[in-house]
């Protein structure tokens, strides 16, 4: 494992690769920066332009977007008490009261060494977990892995967002749509209705485009407003983090890196949760519990650490079973595919430079966070938030076309990308979550796939699926996840007399 | 229009779906029509379960709030957009789509806006066509002229 590390190092040190891990990490920064953009988005623009290039290349620039995404949430977050995404909701805490009481610099120095910290923290826990991971998937057939899909669709469609039922709608359709084309065992057409474009089946960029990009334009076109921010309220003042300081918010680093891994890991948990956890438990574990939210360093290093410490541990089932763990991880699974990648311990066997050479991209992508971190760089910019967010909505919509098209040069396949935006649009509005739909087109073919093969293995015995003691442990873990709501229904229901009485 | 109202709309048009596409797969041979079916039986299942909460849910569901009006503008020109770009070239299209755009949703500083597409268009150029060498659609303009 570490001859194949050193590999991919070696391989990595290109000028292309630190080239685009660099362009990457601006483009994050810039992204997460600018309210009305999402990482998701960001990642679902690039992948049809980096269509043709190198896949090491292509996975730097996605790998540098993710790290630098999660440092720019904080600057909207600490100027302007504007979080970009769920993400950096916490960093507004204590990071606006600092920048309130003449603090911006140190409070945007804190959120940069921290999300730094905690994405190389858990890059190395993907280095570390990810390739034994792999090997055991070695000992999954068809059954296991017609579970390990069902699992991960059930657990992004449930845990996700606040309502279980739509989840488990919007993925129900993600599977559907999985099936248009041809069927791969029988050669026989499914949904095409005649088109010959859909025999392919539907491109997963394709859809993955329409419906974050090409639906985020939508909303911003009601929502972007027609002004900047003023440069006024962009000014960066105050301290640099001296020594003290540093040693102080260690302990909260630590603590914040654990958690983030462990959330990051965990399927259909975000960011927003490894941000809200870390707070809270910098928080238990203070002596000066009264200053958070306040203008406590240690408020807004536990946010950006935690949110940070989950993008590596988050690839871990994407990487090792092909089974994302959010809509950023399907991102990148979509990305792979893109380059002919298919994860899984294959991945591991036969482009181990490639995958390898990832898993480094997201180590380094966090350490060239520091660099650009400084407030010479973070005052540049903190100019984007002047940019009229109406000017970004043309632009997406054009970088999507030309993306789109020079990826397939298909007129078909623009219209494709547009109609899964209008379906994207009214799925938000109409409060549908987009990450169980996504993972569902994605993990369709693997959940279809296997379970024939298992079927044909038995001879069409549905009880195979049930024998193997790694998929009866997995039906437990699928079973537990449907429970998880029903739980929280009871827990919420017995919580609430307690509560209105204590009120009264 | 609020989301009690819409919820059972959606509802329906889900159950619409899942018929019409299970008797779709009686034209499938049986190894082909199991996952449709076993995804249908699904979904079928949970719009029913959403069709009936969302007719039984609570009549003080937040309002959504849709501007059609900016909403039909941009849906309108971007299919425009992607309809024409083929036959009069990516970048004439794009130089008109977001003045285009920007102008109708309110943003009307031209200077700024020409400065931004013509920036836009160069780093596309920069990128695309020079740097990747992708293939674009052929300006109209220059075939006209050139």
């Amino acid at each position: 494992m570490f001859e194949q590390f050193l590999d991919a190092a070696v391989a990595l040190f290109t000028l292309g690769n630190l080239l685009a891990m660099l362009v990457g990490t601006v483009a994050g920064i810039i992204i997460g920066a600018l309210p009305g953009l999402t990482v998701t988005v960001g990642i679902a623009i690039l992948i049809p332009l980096t269509f043709g290039i190198e896949p090491l290349i292509a996975l730097g620039l996605i790998a540098g977007i993710f790290n630098g995404s999660s440092y720019g949430n904080a600057i909207p977050a600490i100027l302007l008490n504007i979080p970009g995404t769920p993400a950096a909701i916490a960093t507004t805490f204590d990071g606006y009261p600092m920048a309130q009481s003449g603090r911006t610099a140190l409070a945007l120095r804190v959120a940069c060494y921290s999300s730094a910290l905690g994405g190389a923290v858990s890059a190395l826990c993907l280095m570390l977990l990810a390739p034994p991971l792999a090997l055991i998937t070695l000992a999954f057939g068809p059954a296991e892995y017609f579970w390990v899909a069902v699992l991960g669709l059930a657990s992004i469609a449930i845990l996700i967002g606040d309502d279980p039922l739509k989840g488990l709608i919007s993925a129900c359709l993600g599977l559907f749509i999985s099936t248009i084309g041809m069927d791969r065992v029988t050669g026989q057409m499914r949904y095409t209705f005649g088109y010959w474009e859909l025999v392919d089946g539907l491109s997963v960029v394709v859809v993955l485009t329409g419906l974050f990009a090409v639906s985020r334009v939508l909303l911003m076109a009601e929502e972007a407003k027609t002004t900047g921010i003023r440069a006024s309220d962009l000014s960066v003042v105050g301290s640099r983090v001296d020594w003290p300081t540093f040693l102080s918010l260690l302990p909260t680093w630590l603590r914040s890196s654990i958690i983030g891994i462990v959330v990051g890991i965990l399927p259909g948990v975000g960011g927003n949760v490894a941000a809200l956890l870390s707070y809270n438990s910098a928080k238990q574990a203070a002596q000066d519990k009264e200053t958070f939210g306040k203008g406590n360093p240690k408020g807004v290093a536990a946010a950006e650490c935690g949110n940070s410490a989950d993008n590596g541990s988050s690839l871990i089932p994407t990487l090792t079973l092909g089974v994302p763990g959010n809509a950023i991880a399907a991102l990148i699974l979509g990305a792979l595919l893109v380059h002919g990648l298919q994860p899984g311990p294959a991945l591991f066997r036969d482009n181990p430079d490639i995958v390898y050479g990832f898993m480094i991209q997201m180590f380094l992508t966090a350490i060239v966070l520091l660099a650009l971190g400084g407030l010479v760089a973070t005052r540049i910019f903190a100019q984007v938030l002047r940019l009229p967010g109406i000017l970004l909505v043309p632009m997406i919509v054009g970088l999507t076309v030309i993306g789109i098209y020079t990826t397939t040069y298909k007129l078909f396949e623009l219209y494709i990308a547009l109609g899964f935006g209008l379906l994207g649009y009214f799925m938000a509005s109409f409060r549908f979550p987009l990450a169980p739909l996504v993972l569902g087109l994605i993990l369709g073919g693997m959940a279809e796939m296997n379970l024939r093969m298992a079927l044909r293995i038995s001879r069409g015995d549905w009880t195979f699926l049930f024998q193997n003691r790694i998929s009866q442990i997995l039906i437990v873990l699928i079973v537990i996840t449907f429970a998880v709501p029903a739980i929280r229904n009871i827990r919420s229901h017995f919580a609430r007399p307690r509560g209105s009485a204590a009120g009264q | 229009m609020t989301l009690r109202t819409a919820e059972p709309i959606i509802a329906v048009i889900l159950c619409v779906l899942c018929v019409f596409a299970w008797i779709h797969t009686g034209s499938m041979s049986s190894g082909a029509q199991i996952f449709p079916r076993m995804i249908l039986a699904a979904l079928g299942v949970l719009s029913v379960i959403y069709l009936v909460r969302s007719v039984m849910a609570d009549s003080s569901i937040n309002e959504i709030s849709l501007d059609k009006k900016k909403f039909v503008f941009i849906l309108l020109i971007t299919t425009s957009y992607v309809s024409s770009f083929i036959f009069v070239g990516y970048f004439t299209a794009t130089f008109f789509y977001i003045p285009a755009v920007c102008y109708a949703l309110g943003f009307r500083r031209l200077l700024y806006i020409f400065i931004a597409d013509i920036t836009f268009l160069l780093s596309v150029y920069i990128l695309f066509v020079y740097s990747f060498g992708r293939a674009v659609p052929r300006e109209l303009l220059f075939q006209i002229f050139g």
